[in-house]
């Protein structure tokens, strides 16, 4: 009984422990200019982005009501030409945010050497890597809500569907929890603080445009660059199709590379 | 020179990834690359692990190789879940189940197409050309249709350019995307794109009965079926084949319709029908033939007088459609646009589903008049449209816009633009269009022209119907932007961070001032 309550408390202080490293990183990150500067930048990209679709969008539909032979399935529809370009160019913009702040978080505490300090506080190295995974993405989820907010306003001027919408919201953040844990692994693995931010974004890059590899492959290989390409994965959840299958690949793949993290950290705290 | 075997391995290990990469392109070249690569990594490796075993006695080998093990084992177990996880995925694919949450299933096949499918009573194989170039909506078609797991379709993809040979054992012409082939009575159809609608259709046509005769009258100087130019009926003529029908272009003067026939497609020509024509036609449609027939009030000679036997009246006029300009003024269109959706025959076809005619000639039924046959109107002109009596504007050379009013003289609409027919002795059933400027090349594929097309034909000839699928979008917008509001949501995008900055310089400097002490200022 006595061994039970023990390992209950000991099992409380480990989970409050490292939601207090979580949350200490989270809010180090807001309460910083870094946080604000970091979430404007964003702001005003995705706003230059959605005017510039729903200037398309608009100029589209005018042209389609001015001609009176269109075909009626061919109207313009605010979720495939505003909501979906839209949260595509989101994604693409993440993929330059989340080395940045991976740097900060990772990089810049194992420059001062804070990882040890934590280390020796008692939380593992696993737990380490997760609750850097963890805070990663508890920052950047809002970050790439907020400019979500263009979009809503279009639920106030037109009749876009609401569910189509909200897998798009499931498949921006799926996408981002790959893109946390793959570069969380990618900062874990070179502990050298340039080189991971450059390697970081490299594989980023590499894996947002994976799909690409169809244009220069054999057609043989076209299934398995569908079946690994993470922009062909989330873009039935974009589309508005909630898959199963694509969200196994992000949480199955998200996992993995956070256990990738894992190892590194271990390998490099045993060297 | 010392030799480090770290750096042999990392070599090794270098030449062995490029050599997997390179692995996964075609060419020649790649090969060689390739196996170059593989071979060169796989002796750096041998070379390293050789050196690393004769040094086995020095204590810094020892910890590198132990540290190597940690990391090969590291490495070993994390490709491990990797490939666990890639298995998992490809086994999972079809298991997972998917929800398509659009309004109108836009990601989902058809119901109809679906039945037809776990329907098919012998096998069928569907043989698709796919190619690099192969848009990734169609081949997620083909990946739907591939999920329906029937056992009796076997969808074949083939490569244009690593498998001509399959290309030429289904006889699949290069400007078509495949072939559906009943497997029993070797009947086939060819697509030609790959979607919903072409795909049900060709499998109903494999499963279905033999192909039918068509007889197309010709001698009156009739468009050509072989012409290619805008007013020719070329691709009319590949609708027709499409249908399974059999085209036999003949003239009456000498010789009867015989009995083959299923059915006759007469267009105006720039000669009347002669008299014997005419009760050729009559005698093979009470005897149960079937009939399509087309005005072209354009054309000057008509088959009216043949259409007056079947108590029909097509006075000499055109019919104009009353259209506001951008600039409030009205002006007469003569190409017409006309909804469908509620027509006999069109049953299946999209709300919004409508069809482009051009001069198009109306039609009268007398109700009077003594006949087996009993009409009813396919196609009818919008009640402010008139039947313009005055014809001397189609004789304007200059191609401009006729500036024509409703007179007394003219018919006020609404009145038939096409009409279908049964016989009540004999079942025969015929069509009558005021217009056959519609199934010219530069006109056939606009609009619902085409599907219009094959519903008369399959109606005409008794065949199953024509089952369109409509084109499945997301819903209609209804925002339409003035440049007002644009300029206000354009503002909200660069307002609404500009405001998020502000407060954010706000709650940063009240911060600083807490913790500094009053009237402190960010430096």
């Amino acid at each position: 009984m006595m061994e039970s309550l023990g390992k209950s408390s000991s099992f409380r202080r480990t989970v409050l422990r490292n939601v207090a490293l979580i949350w200490h990183d989270v809010r180090r990150l807001w309460l910083t200019p870094f946080g604000a500067f970091l979430s404007v930048g964003i702001l005003l990209l995705s706003g230059f982005f959605f005017f510039q679709y729903l200037s398309a969008y608009n100029l589209r539909l005018a042209e389609f009501l001015a001609s009176p032979i269109s075909q009626p399935a061919k109207r313009p529809s605010l979720h495939s030409d505003i909501i979906v370009p839209f949260v595509e160019a989101l994604s693409f913009l993440l993929l330059f945010v989340v080395p940045i702040v991976h740097q900060r978080l990772i990089a810049d505490e194992r420059k001062d050497r804070n990882d040890d300090l934590v280390v020796l506080a008692g939380i593992s190295n696993r737990q380490y890597v997760c609750s850097k995974f963890v805070s990663s993405y508890l920052f950047l989820a809002p970050l790439a809500c907020f400019p979500l907010l263009f979009p809503v306003s279009l639920f106030w001027f037109g009749n876009p569907e609401f569910l189509p919408f909200l897998t798009s919201i499931i498949g921006l953040l799926s996408l981002l929890a790959l893109f946390c844990s793959l570069s969380s692994f990618v900062f874990f693995l070179f502990p050298v603080r340039g080189i991971s931010l450059v390697m970081s974004t490299f594989v980023l890059l590499f894996l947002y445009f994976f799909h690409s590899l169809k244009n220069i492959l054999e057609p043989s290989s076209f299934w398995w660059v569908s079946e690994f390409s993470p922009v062909l994965q989330a873009r039935p959840l974009f589309s508005g199709v909630l898959s199963l299958s694509s969200l196994y690949f992000f949480i199955g793949f998200s996992l993995l590379f956070v256990f990738g993290g894992v190892l590194s950290f271990d390998r490099e705290r045993s060297l | 020179m010392k030799t480090d075997p770290k750096k042999g391995l990392i070599v090794g290990a270098l030449f062995l990834l490029f050599g997997f990469v390179a692995s996964l392109f075609s060419g020649e070249i790649f090969e060689f690359y390739s196996s170059a690569n593989i071979l060169l990594g796989v002796f750096c490796v041998v070379i390293a692990f050789a050196l690393l075993w004769r040094s086995s006695a020095s204590r810094e080998a020892v910890l590198f190789s132990k540290r190597a093990r940690n990391a090969i084992l590291q490495g070993v177990l994390f490709v491990a879940v990797l490939s666990c996880l890639g298995l998992g995925k490809i086994a999972l694919e079809r298991v997972l189940p998917e929800w398509d949450l659009t309004e109108q299933s836009v990601f989902e096949l058809s119901p109809v197409l679906q039945e037809t499918i776990h329907k098919l009573a012998s096998p069928v194989e569907v043989a698709v050309v796919v190619s690099s170039a192969t848009p990734t909506s169609q081949l997620e078609f083909l990946d739907r249709v591939e999920k329906l797991e029937s056992r009796l379709l076997s969808l074949i993809r083939i490569d244009p350019v690593l498998d001509p040979l399959a290309l030429k054992e289904f006889e699949i012409p290069s400007e078509l995307r495949g072939v559906v082939v009943n497997s029993a009575s070797r009947r086939r159809r060819f697509l030609r794109s790959l979607n919903e609608e072409e795909l049900l259709n060709a499998l109903r046509f494999a499963s279905g009965a033999s192909t039918q005769s068509l007889l197309f009258l010709t001698g009156h100087g009739e468009p050509s079926l072989s012409d290619d130019s805008a007013d020719g009926l070329k691709k009319m003529e590949s609708v027709l084949r499409s249908e399974g029908v059999q085209i036999v272009p003949a003239q009456l003067w000498e010789t009867d319709i015989s009995a083959e026939q299923k059915g006759v497609f007469v267009l105006t020509g720039e000669k009347e029908l002669e008299p014997i024509e005419i009760e050729r036609i009559f005698r093979f449609l009470n005897g149960g033939g079937s009939g399509v027939f087309f005005l072209e009030p354009a054309r000057g000679v008509s088959i009216r007088k043949f259409l007056s036997k079947l108590g029909i009246s097509a006075p000499q006029a055109v019919a104009i459609q009353p259209v506001e300009t951008s600039s409030g003024r009205l002006t007469a269109a003569l190409e017409s646009v006309h909804r469908i959706a509620d027509a006999p025959l069109a049953t299946g076809f999209d709300k919004d589903a409508a069809v482009s005619f051009f001069l198009s000639n109306p039609l009268l039924v007398d109700e009077q008049f003594d006949s087996p046959w009993r009409f009813r109107p396919l196609i009818v002109s919008p009640p402010q449209a008139w039947g313009e009596t005055d014809l001397n504007f189609l004789s304007a050379s200059d191609g401009s816009v006729p500036q024509v009013m409703q007179g007394s003289e003219d018919i006020r609409g609404p009145f038939p633009l096409a009409l279908i027919g049964e016989n009540k002795n004999s079942g025969s059933r015929i069509v009558v269009f005021g217009d056959q400027s519609w199934l010219s090349n530069a006109r056939v594929e606009r609009l619902y022209n085409r599907e219009l097309l094959r519903v008369i034909l399959r109606w005409t000839l008794g065949k199953e119907s024509f089952v369109p699928v409509m084109a499945r979008s997301y819903r209609p917008s209804t925002l339409e932007l003035s440049d007002a509001s644009l300029q206000v949501l354009s503002l909200f995008a660069l307002g609404f961070p500009q405001l998020l900055l502000l407060a954010s310089l706000f709650f940063y400097w009240r911060r600083r001032a807490r913790n500094l002490g009053f009237g402190a200022t960010m430096t």
